[in-house]
């Protein structure tokens, strides 16, 4: 044995215990750079150290899944920043065309040339943007989604007054128990995860000749970002109570918003429910988040005139779409499914819910 | 071209310098009539006489301390000792005079002195006659430290020693003296502080001084195999020290193992690992790791110098490790 000890490869001892995130130099450095949060870097060098290309990997999930690089983070080249500051013109809000959006000289030449005016919608007119990175992986994954995955779309109105009650009577109760303030959102995830219990085909995924009908019940819940949307998923919906799942989602919708999501906390996902209620959007068609087969789009509620034992009354009613991938799931399933979702929904006395 | 062993080629300079220097004259321990401990100044005594081929008392601080005033008053000794474990008795003619003068008497005076030792183990001769200290040299300034590691580079080497105005140590190997290799008759030389590349690669660099570049070079065969290629790198000269190639080929492979056959601690491999981790562990895609001799005396035993001496074994393991941060 003439081979010294490195302590590199040693277990870290820190006083109180914990481990201390460990990566090769080269990582390190990089991650300093370009600002990266090494901790949501998975290593897998020796007793998890993190390796280049685990860098490698993440930088390109993270594109992939539509992450954008923060614009005050934005690297750009010293020629770039040379000249912005020169030119007297800001970084923060151009586009960058070089490697994983890094702003290059040409980049800041271009926006002098234009005024630098294409921020605020004024003089976008007949401008030419260069697509960023996370335009570029959206772009990829909704072409593959469409181009690859046959869609047909399911609708249905969905009666939402008991839920609201509900969610009234319980809400004073889990602030001052759980201090977690419920969204409908949380009932639609425990909903979906349920039946998705019922249906395990809609739980599923392509996977060349054979469909594999994964494991885990995650529910993803699109969230809107200002550069783009990121679909955090929770873990194992359908044992959750609705205080966990609340509790679960906000803290994923905030860690989404401030960009700190763990790659495989939205690599997980097996279904996807993406709600614009809070717009004025009647309803809208969904394209499937790949590899999944099913998503659901959620639309506004509305008050409807209906009748009910002769009299004319008001119901709030909100329209839900299915979307799935006509390859593994056909109509009468997915009927049944959204039916019984709708069902659920709607008499959440029955005590799923 | 024409072959010879590594002795051989150390004794085709030395007899090159002695016809073409006059001020070229030899000294050491039963280098004139025995030919040397390993045959390297063979038929030299018969072709230039005892006047240029001295045999000297055994009195290593005696020779050494009266070559360092035969160079400072013009001539350019070329000094035998038999063993670099010899040097031990004159380390004060080496450190605090030979080193030092060209300092102290503001560049007045001058050392123009090679000072020829063979070092390693491999050949039984045990404990006081096998070490690699090298490195002890490294730690003075003043001082040029040449490791050839092959014949041919062992006669340009030599050559630019002797042409050195300051005083250069020649280490030989004794495990690379049957070494054969090509080698040009005329006279050449070949710069310090340029480091070989023995070998080409981009997965992970080793930086392999003497033998270690043999031992290294068959197992950079054995991972090509694999698909790993290995870039070797031998820096001829530890003093000058050619950075710029070691930087150079860390930035290309983000991996570097530094084989030097001495004792780890304190020595070629801590100092050449210290350098990267200072000037360029930015670049560094995994721990430096060092393979040389452990901290004990080399046993006389046959096994166990074996288990000592740092092999192909203990590089596979260090590459084995290695590959884990590929």
């Amino acid at each position: 044995m003439h081979l010294t000890k490195d302590r590199a490869m040693s277990k870290s001892n820190v006083p109180d215990g914990s481990e201390v995130l460990r990566a090769v130099p080269l990582v390190r450095w990089v991650a300093k750079k370009e600002r990266i949060d090494l901790s949501l870097v998975k290593g897998t060098g020796p007793e998890g150290v993190i390796l280049p290309k685990d860098l490698e990997r993440f930088r390109t999930t993270q594109s992939a899944m539509g992450t954008v690089v923060p614009t005050e983070k934005r690297s750009a080249s010293s020629l770039a920043r040379k000249l912005a500051t020169k030119k007297g013109i800001s970084l923060e809000k151009m586009s960058g065309t070089g490697n994983r959006g890094r702003i290059m000289m040409a980049d800041v030449a271009r926006a002098v040339e234009k005024g630098a005016i294409f921020l605020d919608g004024q003089g976008m007119f007949g401008q030419t943007l260069p697509m960023t990175q996370m335009r570029k992986a959206i772009a990829k994954r909704m072409s593959l989604s469409v181009f690859t995955a046959p869609h047909i779309y399911f609708f249905t109105d969905v009666e939402m007054d008991a839920l609201n009650r509900r969610r009234e009577e319980i809400l004073p109760d889990f602030e001052r128990k759980f201090r977690i303030r419920i969204s409908i959102n949380d009932f639609f995830v425990k909903a979906v995860a349920l039946t998705l219990g019922e249906f395990p085909i809609l739980n599923s995924r392509l996977q060349g000749e054979e469909i594999y009908i994964m494991p885990e019940i995650n529910v993803g819940l699109a969230v809107a970002l200002e550069e783009g949307l990121i679909v955090p998923a929770i873990l194992r919906a359908d044992r959750l109570s609705l205080a966990e799942i609340s509790q679960i989602r906000t803290d994923l919708v905030d860690r989404a918003r401030t960009r700190k999501l763990k790659w495989e906390e939205i690599e997980r996902g097996t279904f996807t429910i993406s709600s614009l209620a809070q717009f004025d959007i009647t309803f809208f068609t969904a394209i499937l988040n790949p590899p999944q087969s099913g998503i659901l789009s959620i639309g506004k509620e509305t008050d409807h005139l209906a009748l009910r034992e002769g009299k004319v009354v008001t119901k709030k009613i909100a329209r839900f779409g299915l979307s799935v991938d006509h390859r593994v799931i056909d109509g009468v399933l997915a009927a049944k499914f959204l039916e019984s979702l709708k069902h659920r929904l709607e008499n959440p006395s029955l005590g799923s819910l | 071209m024409r072959e010879l062993t590594y002795v051989q080629a150390i004794n085709e300079a030395l007899k090159q310098n002695l016809e073409r220097d006059e001020r070229v004259f030899l000294m050491g321990e039963d280098i004139g009539k025995y030919g040397g401990i390993y045959q390297v100044t063979a038929g030299l005594l018969d072709k230039f006489g005892p006047q240029r081929v001295i045999d000297t008392p055994i009195s290593e601080s005696g020779f050494v301390g009266a070559a360092i005033g035969a160079a400072m008053t013009g001539m350019r000794p070329v000094v035998e000792v038999m063993f670099i474990d010899f040097t031990t008795c004159a380390m004060d003619m080496i450190v605090n005079q030979m080193a030092k003068i060209h300092y102290m008497f503001g560049g007045k005076g001058k050392v123009p002195l090679v000072l020829r030792a063979n070092l390693g183990a491999g050949r039984g001769t045990g404990a006081q006659h096998s070490q690699s200290f090298h490195a002890f040299f490294l730690h003075i300034p003043g001082l040029f430290v040449v490791v050839p590691s092959t014949p041919h580079e062992a006669k340009g080497l030599l050559n630019t020693a002797i042409l050195n105005e300051n005083p250069v140590l020649f280490l030989e190997h004794k495990k690379l003296l049957p070494l054969t290799g090509n080698v040009p008759e005329e006279y050449y030389t070949i710069p310090f502080g340029k480091a070989d590349f023995k070998r080409m690669g981009g997965d992970m660099t080793i930086v392999a001084t003497h033998a270690m570049v043999h031992r290294s070079l068959n197992v950079a065969e054995m991972f090509a195999k694999e698909g790993i290629e290995i870039e070797i790198l031998d820096p001829r000269t530890l003093k000058p020290l050619d950075k710029e190639s070691i930087i150079e080929s860390v930035k290309k492979t983000g991996r570097l193992i530094v084989a030097d056959e001495g004792p780890v601690t304190c020595g070629v491999a801590s100092e050449i690992s210290a350098m990267i981790a200072e000037e360029a562990i930015e670049y560094l895609r995994a721990p430096i790791l060092r393979v040389g001799s452990p901290d004990a005396p080399v046993p006389t035993s046959p096994l166990l110098e074996k288990a000592y001496i740092p092999d192909e074994d203990d590089l596979i393991q260090a590459v084995n490790k290695m590959k884990a941060f590929l």
